[in-house]
């Protein structure tokens, strides 16, 4: 076919504006838009028309706002090792890959199966073993690898299912037939980043997507909370998402799941087992967990049964289960079914288990532990992609063809010493698939991730949602780490669409709620510290902004309250000048801000905020989250670019808004929860300490003209307009204290946040009053009691300073505040927040432990 | 031989814990020649056990404390009737290499796996044991044994529980742990399918190393007539003065305590073995049962309540509070 009869059946704008001009189909591989002849495939024909009416600067116009939501979404995939470090933006490309009603009944059927003979499997191998005892698979297979949890042997599970969720990536072949490439059966990642990828592309192309009548993705989601709910005996299981934390590649998807199926997502720090039960630690005591839906792997699970050395585990899991008291999915040891030697035996298991054939077929494989398939491998090694048997995650297959000679004899060797431990395959030519890069509809090859979860008679797939495609067209491997991106998939429908979601139709009566919920302790604990870090950056950028104003504004004379600034900055971000440098003012205050490696100093504060709002972003609407994402566009790291004074001042403008930003919205959006509370909380008593120790920096030493400091100091503290309107004569002392410390109308003065932080306790003490005050609660009243009765007049004369110049009873009285306030906030974390401190393993017991023993 | 074993455990702390679960394998196995006739387990701090079988059929109790402490006390007293072997092992039939079941059942006891490591040098002194010939099991055993005997010297302090076969290979020295990894090593080696003991040694008058401690030793599969322990540390085979308290692939399957804790504290521990023959059994040792014993615990850390210590962890976050 020419191309001129090509262009006859390509829609039209995309030929005219050149945007297909490089597209075509790669010889030896399928391609799933154009058929051999480069016509386009029928199922594909909707999809181009839809796209073409739109026309390209329209489509790319709705792109531009997709990617902004993807960034402001917080879409990420952690790469280990990447020096750009955590939180790599989820690569999505802008055309789906459309697959016909007809192709994937086809897929569907073979994944359902494929899912119910893996897990027929895991039941055999960990319940009767025939298919050993019957020789249907070696015992290597099973025995010679850790993934089978022995001490999980003989124990049931409920619902007799090990295999609650599995994927597998599938690809197409040169001849148009899917093959499996690798099965995940542990904890299978994905299905959260197809949910967003759908969200993402339909949001983009809403219309395109309603008239192509796309096969939805909720219904799996269904399927999925009905199945892990069936896992538990009781009325209203507590099911609990268990992630091994933020540092975990695919994190961002175990929190979006977890707000998305409405469960809390913990970390194994946050579960404690009792008595054979698993609870949850909770600020309103333990709760008791009946489904545990892991995103760990088997073995980190239980610290205690199985891998000694995992931090992020619950011990005692393994007792818990052996009791029956609880449930987790997938069942702990069927990572064990996701080894690749396992392909080349499934026929023939598929046969033996359930009479039928495998409907889906395995990339050819040939796990080289049987002499047969080790001298096919050996005798064919070039054109090998050769795996570790077993551990299919840690190493990288090998594409023996890319290898130098010796490289491959090598492998060779490694082969022959140790033949179970490896798997040759054959390549698959994959098929490819058209997406936009740079502009230009090209040719990449693409990877199927496909899903499916157990229902009552097999398992359900979701239709689509998320493929991978390789970075480059001649490239074939396909990975999120190796710069690839992802696409949504989308299953056409010949039917009507199920229209189903998760919120409510409309006009349906909805039970009122106003459950203020209750909240794991680490969150409370990392709510209450993000507000902490928030208000202490706040605090730093209003004291970097008063010392920059002052700085770069010539026309006026502020030798007298500059140094004593710097230092109180100095003072807050803990910073010490490097030895035997000399700085100007300006050098110093930049060295401050951008330098200081202390972790109280600025980069390190603004970090942690980071951080912190990364561990409880399941708690955080979108728009807060957005909110964080701009703090580092607002301030850029020293190491990107050479900081000037005159970058540090609109830096800090921008900073400044952004906080105001994210008060506003956590006043007034945030429900008032114990989650709210907490943040309050940290953020109240992070104020106080910062008004207080700006005070003691300012007022305690006397200098010669004090209305200039006093001027910053209330600009610093946000209060100068009130103070103006209050007192028109000139600055003094007594009634700066009185409006910073003991004024219950200024929203910035210490007593207006001790009587916030007393709202706050009484709250969470709801038993309280009268003489059932908490310990927290009398510190509140004491510190309030005082600053109320304080002699600001006394304390404010500067005439009364001794030789030293110096306000010597502020000072004490300041220093004693600033003390009761760590003692409050050590009082408060005591009380209500757990320590999660790190777990260790016991020393393990020597058969020679004393050095006297007799022996 | 009517023997009482008393074990006691004491985990000492730097500073408090909040957090305490442990698994224990402390119990004396029922075995043909070993007979549990009585086991009392006390702990302290006070704490529920609850106690099942594990995959090898060791009796496993745990336990959990949850409440902040600085040590934590385990005494396990137990009296078994134990059984000499009714004949030597040279004379059973069994020759080498051994026929084993050909089921998967003893496959775990015959791969070699960390701690019991393949290398090189292990290769290397299995050959020199290797029959040439036809040659009975139990000589084959014996002479493992005397080659570990010959070539390596006890000595405490060159290895450490987590070492390796090759690491003993390399230093030829080691405890009986190492020893015994060493033979489970090159019994497997030999394709004699061979397990870990742990347990201890009454040693009566005689000279035994490993008595008062723990002890380990390991046990070869002999066709006809199952396992048959060999204690290599001893250079002997193990007769009704041994007390077999858990078997496994190796010592990481049996370690008589293994837990979890939760502080940022270091740990050390003390360990004692007793171990007497007994002409009967005590009115209050009859039987099973748990007990507590009074280690103290610290103050609840509930609502409002005043906390009169500092934890490390504060210290650590009050830094943070500093301005």
């Amino acid at each position: 076919m020419t191309l001129q009869e090509q262009q006859a059946v390509l829609p039209r704008h995309f030929v005219n504006t050149g945007l297909y001009t490089s597209y075509g189909p790669s010889p030896g591989h399928y391609d799933e838009m154009l058929d051999a002849h480069g016509a386009v495939r029928p199922h594909w024909q909707m999809f181009l028309n839809l796209l073409d009416d739109l026309g390209p600067e329209k489509l790319h116009h709705r792109w531009e706002t997709a990617r902004q939501l993807i960034h402001d979404n917080g879409v990420t995939y952690n790469v280990y090792g990447d020096p750009a470090g955590m939180d790599r933006p989820w690569h999505l490309d802008s055309l789906p890959v459309v697959f016909s009603a007809a192709h994937w009944a086809e897929l569907e059927a073979g994944i359902a199966q494929r899912a119910r003979l893996l897990d027929a499997i895991l039941d055999d191998l960990y319940g009767p073993q025939y298919l050993l005892t019957e020789k249907i698979i070696p015992p290597e297979l099973v025995f010679g690898q850790d993934s089978f949890l022995r001490p999980l042997h003989g124990v049931m599970v409920p619902g007799a299912r090990r295999l609650h969720t599995y994927a597998a990536d599938v690809g197409r072949g040169a001849d148009g037939r899917f093959v499996v490439l690798t099965d995940r059966t542990q904890a299978p990642s994905g299905a959260g980043y197809a949910l967003e990828n759908r969200m993402v592309i339909s949001r983009a192309l809403p219309d395109v997507f309603r008239d192509c009548r796309v096969s939805r993705l909720a219904t799996f989601f269904r399927r999925l909370r009905e199945t892990l709910q069936s896992l538990s005996n009781r009325e209203d299981p507590r099911i609990v998402l268990l992630t091994p934390g933020p540092y975990n590649e695919t994190y961002f998807e175990h929190a979006y799941l977890a707000r998305y199926l409405g469960y809390t997502l913990v970390e194994g720090a946050d579960l404690v087992v009792r008595d054979n039960y698993v609870y949850l630690k909770m600020l309103g005591g333990l709760k008791r967990v009946d489904v545990i839906f892991r995103r760990q792997d088997d073995d980190f699970c239980d610290p205690l049964e199985l891998r000694a050395d995992s931090a992020l585990g619950v011990s005692g899991l393994v007792q818990a289960l052996y009791c029956g008291n609880v449930a987790v999915a997938n069942a702990l040891g069927s990572g064990l079914a996701e080894n690749p030697a396992l392909m080349m035996f499934l026929p023939a298991i598929c046969r033996r288990l359930f009479s039928e054939d495998l409907r889906l077929p395995s990339v050819e494989s040939f796990w080289c532990g049987n002499a047969e398939a080790r001298k096919y491998v050996l005798d064919n090694l070039p054109q090998m992609v050769v795996k570790r048997a077993f551990s299919s995650m840690q190493d990288k297959p090998v594409f023996a063809g890319k290898l130098s000679y010796s490289e491959l004899e090598t492998l060779r060797n490694k082969i022959i010493a140790a033949p179970t431990l490896f798997v040759g395959e054959h390549y698959v030519a994959l098929s490819t698939a058209p997406s936009l890069v740079e502009n230009q509809v090209q040719p990449r090859h693409v990877v199927l991730r496909l899903h499916a979860t157990c229902v009552d008679d097999g398992y359900c797939v979701m239709p689509g949602g998320l493929a991978r495609f390789s970075g480059s067209a001649d490239s074939m491997i396909v990975s999120m780490q190796r710069g690839g991106g992802s696409k949504d998939a989308w299953v056409l429908s010949d039917g009507p669409v199920d229209s189903f979601s998760f919120l409510q139709p409309a006009g349906q009566p909805v039970a009122f709620s106003r459950a203020l919920g209750d909240l794991p302790s680490r969150v409370a604990d990392n709510l209450f510290w993000l507000g902490r870090y928030e208000e202490r950056a706040q605090a730093n950028a209003r004291l970097a902004r008063g010392i920059a104003m002052r700085l770069m504004d010539q026309t006026f004379d502020a030798s007298a309250e500059l140094p004593v600034l710097i230092s109180a900055l100095a003072k807050q971000t803990m910073y010490t000048q490097p030895d035997g440098q000399e700085f100007s003012a300006e050098a110093r205050l930049v060295d401050i801000l951008m330098r200081n490696k202390h972790p109280n100093g600025f980069p390190a504060t603004l970090q942690s905020i980071y951080r912190i709002a990364a561990l409880v972003r399941d708690r955080m609407s979108l728009d807060i989250w957005r909110i964080i994402n701009r703090l580092d566009e607002d301030f850029p790291r020293a190491d990107t670019f050479e900081p000037a004074l005159l970058d540090i001042l609109p830096a800090m403008d921008r900073l400044i808004i952004t906080f105001a930003a994210f008060d506003g919205l956590t006043m007034e959006s945030m429900t008032r929860s114990y989650a709210w509370r907490f943040l309050d909380i940290g953020r109240r008593l992070e104020r106080v300490l910062a008004t207080l120790t700006l005070l003691s920096e300012a007022l305690v030493p006397v200098v010669d003209r004090e209305g200039p400091l006093l001027e910053s100091v209330l600009e610093i503290a946000d209060s100068i307009i009130t103070y103006r309107r209050r007192y028109t004569t000139n600055l003094q002392v007594p009634p700066v204290l009185d409006m910073l410390l003991a004024d219950e109308s200024n929203p910035r003065s210490a007593v207006f946040q001790l009587m916030r932080l007393q709202e706050h306790l009484a709250s969470l003490n709801p038993e309280g009053g009268g003489t059932g005050l908490s310990t927290a609660e009398r510190i509140i009243l004491r510190l309030l009691t005082d600053m109320r009765l304080a002699d600001l007049n006394a304390l404010g004369r500067s005439d009364n300073a001794d030789d030293h110049r110096r306000r010597d009873p502020l000072d004490r009285l300041l220093k004693i505040w600033m003390d009761e306030i760590r003692m409050l906030s050590d009082v408060i974390s005591r009380a209500y927040l757990v320590h999660v401190s790190e777990s260790r393993q016991l020393g393990f017991q020597l058969s020679a432990p004393m050095p006297d023993a007799a022996s | 031989m009517l023997v009482q074993v008393t074990h006691i455990t004491e985990l000492d702390y730097s500073a408090l814990i909040s957090e305490t679960v442990m698994e224990l394998r402390m119990a004396p196995r029922q075995e043909r020649l070993q007979h549990r006739l009585s086991f009392v387990l006390g702990i302290g701090p006070a704490s529920e056990v609850h106690s099942y079988f594990d995959w090898l059929g060791n009796t496993v109790h745990t336990f959990a404390i949850n409440k902040l402490h600085r040590s934590v006390k385990i005494s396990a007293v137990s009296v078994v009737q134990t059984y000499g072997r009714s004949r030597e092992t040279l004379h059973s039939a069994d020759m080498w290499p051994p026929s084993v079941p050909t089921d998967h059942s003893l496959f775990d006891m015959l791969r070699l796996d960390a701690p019991v490591v393949d290398c090189p040098a292990l290769t290397e002194l299995a050959q020199q044991i290797k029959p040439t010939g036809r040659e009975s099991l139990a000589r084959v055993a014996l002479n493992i044994m005397d080659k570990i005997h010959a070539e390596f010297v006890y000595e405490k302090g060159i290895t450490s529980a987590s070492s390796t076969i090759a690491e003993v290979l390399e230093h030829r020295r080691g405890v009986c742990q190492d020893f015994t990894h060493l033979m489970i090593g090159l019994a497997r080696k030999l394709h004699i399918p061979a397990r870990y003991v742990s347990g201890f040694i009454h040693a009566g008058n005689q000279q035994f190393r490993g008595a008062a401690e723990t002890h380990a030793w390991c046990e070869l599969y002999f066709p006809s007539s199952g396992w048959m322990g060999y204690d290599p540390t001893n250079n002997c085979e193990v007769k009704d003065n041994f007390v077999k308290m858990a078997v496994g692939r190796h010592y990481n399957d049996v370690p008589p305590h293994k837990g979890v804790y939760r502080g940022n504290a270091t740990e050390t521990m003390k360990v004692e073995v007793h171990t007497m023959d007994l002409p009967e059994i005590a009115g209050n040792l009859v039987g099973e049962r748990t007990s507590s014993l009074n280690v103290p615990i610290f103050g609840s850390t509930g609502r409002g309540g005043v906390v009169p210590w500092i934890l490390e962890e504060q210290v650590q976050q009050q830094q943070q509070q500093q301005q």
